[in-house]
């Protein structure tokens, strides 16, 4: 579990960040390079500009390892932690994902939900879902209670500005 | 004359029973995002976006002016009663403001804050209304290779605008180049990075990229705060105002003087034209200026109504500058003139040099807009809302980000009827989300994408006209001027600047 934990924050660390840009960039200039030449017959084709960004992203990239290395090298010395520290910054990271974990889990569920169950109940769901995602602490019963209520409240108002004010169709689940 | 004439026909078509509640409603939900720490009015334009699908085009823009307008000035309120600036933006009036809200000052602080508000804002909407011809006529002499150049150059200031993360920048502007080459090749019927699926086919839309980037991100930073509402009751309870006090002493007025106040006026306008700088840097340089030729400079920082006038006049007057790139050249100055933008896309329209002359019915309203706000809604609003505002912007945050999240997510959907849509936003948002922890700044990413595909064209016309040769860039007496003037603003902002913190 802890081991996952800091998978998770190098892969969203500074390190992680690059590298999964790193990759994307590969990818797309292995994808432009599969398109066409940059240059056939003295004329440009459409993989120059992106072969041409590609360039310049790993550049870029180049550039942001580069300050990253100079900052982490500045504060090296300040760094310096124990064990027990260590563990602690592991919970704390891991807390603090805890929030951006659960919004993003919620609204895929929503996205892949929405035309099966409907405008109603699919937000109904991802509304309620969602107050408890921003809530501090255990909800009492009471503030479970509040909290459907304000679920439905807000599904009520999203149906009245777009399927009324706007008049947009929203999904059904016999649609 | 006839341009007159159509400004006049604009403001009447502003007061129609059924765009002036755009105007109204645009400003107060500007002012509510403005003010509420975490939101700001590009959120508010960005949740926008996906209902100016089924909105009349006059009403969006109005909307999207009103609301610009509000997000400037009401981070005051916030930044003078409790110290925390609803808006980047309103950084410079919380140093000045909330001295003054300690000294039991606080009304009269917001006061000054709302008449520099209303004079800068005012002044720049006439500014904007006076140069756009002028920017439009300049545009009209720009040909392909220095469109490309005027481009790179836009592109190339945002990116070295990002104080401290210009790689980063680079990275965040490139990034939405790439996302923007998504689809059919400008030029040729070629697909690109479809990777065989027919829902790329189309490339992808601006909307679930600025949902994804400025609203789903947004939830996912807020998720990690644990406070229950957006500012806490203790604060509310030490921020009483009264209303009778909120107007100005002519006699301070008088002493901030009307250079002062077309001074700060004018920087915010210049900043506001130039790309990437925004209202932050507006109302710093304004702040910056005026202390430098103040005759109490010892007073900044401790309560001073001149820094007030300065920041908050400044950064209204950019609300009007933005436009003007965006109108002249196509070419969006910052996020919220690039979702402006989408707007008039989605609707069909392109801006560019034609685009005042042929389109000035429907532009009208906007400019108007943006000075009936200043002149009319910003005094109004304070006045009206000005001792409840703390109580107003203190709302549960579970409520409000739930509320966000459906009018986000759905937005996205209803715009298009598409499921792939909902999905691509939160693919940005999580992008986004990840870019932000890490500095990048995520406003570059909207505009690389904005004007990554005018940049392709234009470097692709230009090189078919010379036969590949790029010196087309150096021979063409118009581009050598863009690219001239990107090396002094690269001289300036990132050679110079150095040198000088080394000498201080």
């Amino acid at each position: 579990m802890k081991s996952l934990s800091r998978l998770g924050s190098w892969l969203t660390g500074p390190t992680g960040v690059v590298v999964c840009l790193l990759a994307l960039t590969l990818i797309y200039l292995l994808e432009a390079f599969k398109i066409a030449p940059p240059i056939k017959n003295g004329a440009l084709t459409a993989s120059f500009f992106p072969v041409a960004l590609a360039v310049v992203m790993l550049l870029a990239l180049g550039g942001v390892i580069l300050s990253d290395r100079r900052e982490a090298a500045s504060g090296e010395a300040s760094t310096e932690e124990s064990e027990e520290e260590s563990d602690n910054r592991d919970e704390t990271t891991g807390a603090a994902w805890r929030g951006p974990v659960a919004v993003t889990l919620l609204t895929a569920g929503y996205i892949a939900l929405f035309a099966h169950l409907g405008y109603f109940i699919a937000t109904f769901i991802y509304a309620f879902t969602m107050t408890l995602a921003f809530a501090t602490g255990r909800p009492s019963p009471q503030a479970l209670a509040f909290k459907a209520l304000v679920a439905g409240v807000i599904t009520l108002l999203g149906y009245g500005l777009f399927e009324l004010v706007f008049q947009v169709r929203l999904p059904t689940p016999w649609t | 004359m006839d341009y007159l004439i159509e400004l006049s026909k604009g403001l009447a078509v502003l007061m129609q029973p059924d765009i002036l509640p755009y105007l109204i409603g645009g400003y107060l939900i500007g002012t509510f995002f403005g003010a509420v720490p975490g939101l700001t009015s590009m959120l508010a334009i960005a949740l926008l976006l996906p209902l100016t699908y089924s909105l009349d085009i006059t009403a969006a823009l109005v909307a999207c002016a009103a609301i610009f307008m509000a997000g400037m000035c009401s981070g005051s309120i916030t930044a003078t009663t409790i110290n925390i600036p609803g808006a980047p933006a309103s950084m410079m009036t919380a140093i000045e403001g909330y001295p003054m809200q300690q000294r039991g000052e606080g009304a009269k602080a917001l006061g000054h804050a709302a008449l520099a508000s209303m004079i800068g804002g005012a002044l720049g909407a006439i500014m904007l209304m006076v140069m756009a011809p002028l920017a439009t006529e300049a545009a009209l002499l720009i040909r392909t290779p220095g469109k490309f150049s005027l481009i790179a150059f836009a592109l190339i200031v945002i990116v070295i605008s990002q104080r401290g993360a210009i790689s980063k920048g680079l990275v965040a502007t490139t990034l939405g180049v790439m996302v923007a080459t998504v689809g059919i090749d400008v030029m040729q019927p070629v697909t690109r990075f479809t990777f065989g699926t027919g829902v790329l086919m189309q490339g992808i839309d601006i909307m679930p990229l600025v949902i994804g980037a400025f609203a789903v991100s947004e939830l996912l930073v807020q998720s990690q705060n644990r406070a229950s509402r957006t500012v806490e009751v203790d604060a509310i309870k030490a921020s009483a105002i009264r209303r009778r006090d909120f107007i100005p002493p002519w006699s301070e007025v008088r002493e901030i003087g009307v250079y002062r106040y077309v001074k700060t006026a004018i920087i915010g306008y210049g900043v506001g034209v130039l790309p990437g700088a925004g209202g932050s840097m507006a109302a710093f340089v304004a702040y910056a200026e005026s202390m430098r030729s103040s005759r109490h400079p010892e007073k900044y920082g401790k309560g001073s109504v001149e820094g007030i006038a300065a920041a908050e006049g400044a950064n209204n007057a950019m609300c009007s500058g933005a436009f003007v790139p965006m109108l002249s050249f196509g070419i969006p100055g910052d996020p919220t003139t690039a979702i402006v933008l989408g707007v008039l896309v989605i609707n069909g329209l392109q801006p560019g040099p034609q685009f005042l002359d042929s389109q000035l019915a429907l532009v009208a309203p906007m400019f108007m807009a943006l000075l009936v706000a200043a002149l009319v809604m910003v005094p109004l609003t304070l006045y009206v809302l000005g001792p409840w505002f703390v109580r107003i912007v203190s709302i549960r945050r579970d409520v409000l980000y739930a509320s966000i999240a459906v009018i986000a997510l759905v937005g996205c959907y209803v715009a298009t009827y598409s499921i792939f849509q909902m999905g691509l936003a939160l693919v940005f948002g999580v992008l986004a989300f990840l870019l932000r922890r890490q500095g990048y700044p995520v406003a570059c990413l909207l505009l690389g994408f904005v004007l990554g595909p005018s940049l392709e064209e234009y470097c692709r016309r230009s090189l078919s006209l010379s036969d590949g040769n790029p010196l087309i860039f150096l021979t063409s007496p118009d581009s050598l001027f863009f690219l001239a003037l990107t090396g002094v603003f690269y001289y300036f902002m990132v050679v110079r600047k150095p040198e000088a913190r080394q000498h201080a």
